[in-house]
């Protein structure tokens, strides 16, 4: 995680390796979402969905897209050396992320009139939600860690690859659940 | 000239947000009143994550020289 002390031009190209990597981590993660997405339609095709409350669906989009945003401006924000701004939007950006795993975890679990284990459709909802959700954790702990590691003064604006890494991942949880909305709550209408 | 560019990389970061924002809105709005336009939302999904892999997550980086990579 530390950036070291190695000359820019090194370092430069150490990023560009990384970013190769955390690319193919990406595609590779990418497979097993895709799975998922291809499942809920083979086996409930596009005429059913799970009878979830439509607004905390689209509460909890807005606040995952609203993060993603943030992320975007630490990101910019510490390639400029702005500390100040990169600490507050990170801040913002985790914040976001806890009250997004509310709202799936704490609230839409809580208030779904089924279980995992009532049919197929309540199967792939908690399954779908509850993947993604834990992707949005482990983003949390990863945008935790480069934080922490930005206030100890660990990154610049020349060297900050794990800032970069960090919001790289964060926007990728984000594409998932642009997918995964209207996948579970607007495509079709829950069964009678 | 920083200056200049950190605040023009701010605003398409926030000109992507309004879009997200919009296209959002736009999916809800189909979602409730027509259900059943897979296509239709399927393609508004896709043109979100377009912008968010474009702008937010700067897959043209993967693809630069290493001497252009900024």
């Amino acid at each position: 995680m530390t950036t070291g002390t190695a000359p820019i031009a090194e370092y430069q190209k150490k990023t560009n390796t990384n970013r190769l990597g955390l690319w193919l981590f990406i595609a590779s993660d990418l497979f097993v979402f895709a799975g998922l997405y291809v499942a809920r339609f083979y086996l409930l095709g596009a005429s059913v969905r799970p009878e979830v409350n439509q607004i905390i669906g689209l509460v909890i989009t807005a606040v995952l897209l609203l993060s993603s945003f943030f992320a975007n401006r630490g990101e910019i924000a510490m390639a400029h050396g702005d500390h100040k701004t990169f600490r507050r939007s990170f801040l913002i950006t985790i914040v976001l992320g806890v009250l997004f795993l509310i709202g799936v975890v704490g609230v839409e679990w809580q208030i779904a009139p089924y279980g995992p284990g009532q049919d197929t459709i309540w199967s792939l909802f908690y399954t779908m939600t509850g993947f993604h959700a834990f992707h949005v954790l482990t983003g949390v702990i990863f945008l935790v860690i480069v934080y922490r590691n930005a206030r100890k003064g660990l990154y610049d604006a020349e060297r900050h690859w794990p800032v970069e890494a960090a919001a790289v991942y964060w926007h990728f949880v984000d594409v998932v659940w642009i997918f995964f909305y209207p996948a579970l709550y607007l495509i079709g209408i829950p069964p009678a | 000239m920083d200056e200049d560019k950190k605040k023009q990389e701010y605003w398409k970061g926030f000109t992507i947000l309004i879009l997200l924002g919009t296209f959002t809105i736009g999916e809800f709005f189909v979602g409730s009143v027509a259900p059943a336009w897979a296509a239709v939302l399927i393609v508004i999904a896709s043109l979100k994550a377009y912008y968010v892999v474009r702008d937010y997550m700067h897959i043209g980086r993967v693809f630069e020289p290493e001497e252009e990579v900024s």
